[in-house]
């Protein structure tokens, strides 16, 4: 019996294959095929195929369950830039794929921790809506924790 | 290129995972941040996220020269000190008791209580403060209103907690006749104390449970959203658990298996989310060992279920001296304490001790160390105040300005005169911030 596969097409319309029992790790895909059987190409207009060919890999991963752990540690760990984490938790938020979005989100959080304010805003693209004063007062409040 | 914001969902979901520290930092990073990071919501998710994945222990010492020392350490095997968390303890030393009482610790936040305690029940409460280390604030509570009001004929038994449905800590306290209670205690009476409405209010205690006598130094544990405590009848001779819903606000009893029903000196304790009690005979103070010595611990399956009640090891020992247990971990291991103050660890499967702290020199035999879980949270963030800051005093010293250092100077004169020291130095910092 040959197995069922799925296409996945990324943003700038490169296309994936992936076997349908591997990508319905995805909340969002598993949904996708109960609805319409997903015979033709998923569309995924706000992944990157670079993110996407990660998100495919992790999904392939033929590891046992009780190593599952530390397979994504390492995963995510090996693509140690903030840019490309975020990328990828923003992918497997989409997707909802949790395990892989929560190490990504912890391998950010433990990137950016000592970060300045500025730093942090840059990191995660925050627009600063403080005036000088503002930021003032909410530092007094807490000054040994700068 | 525009940037592109992230959803909101992925950036709560990364703050969750930072220390309170940085949390605190990134409060003026955004308005929106500010109202996230202050919110009930993600104070919750942050208190579950970020602990799941840094799991600790704190332990507080009692070191006669510097005072009380709590260290930070890790859940793993060799309970390793967490160099990189430092909490400085930031309260002056206690009027009455040798060092704080620490009533209870739950999400990250530790209720402490200067007592009285030299004397057994004959016992009065000075001060009641929650602490929340993490993020340096600080809670001082009225006194129980019964107790106020009679003070001198009544001694108080604490409970700390956490009420879930309300987002609310609470301090329960429970009023005994200090008179008659080495005989027969009268009914007691119960209030608790709300953080969020800032009072004392009166609660039913029932007048049908059969062990409802408690001292002040006996086993207590917040578990499952109540505070448990060993409790006796009026004659000693029959114990049980009582405990008090921190959202009913209702007292009940669970009853102990036969075996230790009789028994005094039990410890509670948990094993994951399973009530445990801890008895060992070392703790005889009668001198008696005949039974040598021994541990067993013994764990409620099924939470309320008395007849869960299922032995987790029980350990004999001839004529080694065991210590005395001051909790277990979830991985089952008991952490102890010799008499020589040495903290160590007991696993049951491997059989052996491993020594986790060596304190060296005996200072006193009445033990003040005490072990709980150490959580990072943003709890008390909006209500409660800074603590003293002493890096904050240091600078300023450094500061020309006379009439500050004769300000300050006075203020320390006052403490040690043994005027409300927290007040004060809460006036002071106040000071500190406006030159």
């Amino acid at each position: 019996m040959s197995k069922k596969t799925l296409t996945l097409m990324s943003k700038d319309k490169q296309l994936f294959n992936i076997e349908e029992h591997l990508a319905v790790q995805s909340v969002t895909i598993r949904n996708m095929v109960k609805e319409d059987g997903a015979s033709s190409v998923i569309p995924l207009p706000r992944v990157d195929s670079e993110t996407l060919a990660l998100v495919i890999e992790y999904l392939n991963r033929q590891q046992a369950p009780e190593e599952d752990e530390d397979y994504v540690k390492k995963f995510v760990d090996e693509r140690g830039e903030i840019p490309t984490l975020l990328e990828l938790a923003q992918a497997a938020l989409d997707l909802d794929i949790k395990k892989l979005m929560d190490a990504a989100c912890m391998k950010v959080a433990d990137l950016i921790k000592d970060f300045t304010l500025e730093e942090v805003r840059e990191a995660l693209r925050i627009e600063n809506d403080r005036t000088p004063e503002e930021e003032k007062a909410i530092r007094d409040e807490f000054q040994w924790a700068f | 290129m525009a940037v592109q914001h992230l959803p909101d969902e992925l950036i709560l979901q990364i703050l969750s995972f930072l220390p309170a520290k940085s949390l605190l930092r990134w409060r003026s990073v955004s308005k929106s941040w500010l109202n996230v990071i202050n919110s009930t919501e993600f104070k919750a998710m942050h208190l579950h996220n970020f602990n799941q994945l840094n799991p600790r222990y704190f332990v507080r010492r009692m070191d006669y020269y510097v005072g009380e020392e709590y260290n930070v350490h890790f859940d793993d095997e060799a309970f390793g000190l967490d160099i990189d968390t430092d909490i400085e303890f930031p309260f002056d030393r206690c009027r009455v008791n040798i060092c704080y009482r620490i009533i209870g610790c739950c999400n990250g936040v530790v209720c402490l209580c200067d007592d009285d305690d030299l004397n057994g029940a004959d016992f009065s409460v000075d001060m009641i403060i929650l602490w929340n280390p993490s993020i340096r604030r600080k809670l001082t509570l009225p006194l129980p209103m019964f107790y106020s009001v009679d003070f001198e004929n009544s001694y108080v038994v604490l409970g700390f907690g956490y009420d879930k449905a309300s987002d609310d800590y609470k301090v329960v306290s429970l009023t005994y006749d200090q008179f008659s209670s080495n005989i027969r205690p009268k009914a007691s009476v119960a209030e608790v104390y709300s953080v969020k409405t800032g009072i004392w209010r009166e609660v039913m205690f029932p007048n049908n449970l059969t062990c409802f006598y408690i001292q002040s130094d006996w086993s207590r544990i917040f578990s499952n959203g109540s505070v448990h405590w060993i409790a006796s009848n009026p004659n000693w001779s029959h114990y049980s658990i009582m405990t008090f819903d921190m959202n009913t606000e209702l007292f009940e009893e669970i009853q102990l298996p036969k075996f230790l029903a009789e028994k005094h000196f039990l410890r509670i304790s948990v094993v994951g989310e399973s009530l445990a009690v801890i008895r060992s005979s070392c703790l005889n103070f009668d001198g008696l060992r005949s039974e040598g010595s021994t541990y067993t611990v013994m764990v409620m399956k099924e939470y309320k279920n008395p007849a869960s009640w299922t032995t987790l090891y029980h350990v004999h020992y001839k004529d080694v001296e065991v210590g005395k247990p001051l909790r277990l971990r979830n991985n089952r291991d008991m952490i102890v304490e010799l008499d020589n103050r040495d903290i160590i660890m007991f696993n049951h499967d491997e059989g052996f001790y491993v020594y986790v702290l060596h304190d060296g020199e005996e200072e006193d035999s009445d033990h003040r160390t005490y072990v709980d879980v150490h959580q990072e949270s943003l709890a008390l963030l909006d209500v409660g105040d800074s603590v003293p800051n002493k890096e904050a005093m240091e600078a300023l010293m450094v500061i020309e300005n006379q009439d500050v250092l004769i300000g300050i100077h006075f203020l320390y004169d006052d403490t040690a005169e043994g005027v409300a020291p927290l007040s004060i130095v809460d006036f002071s910092i106040t000071y500190l911030f406006y030159i």
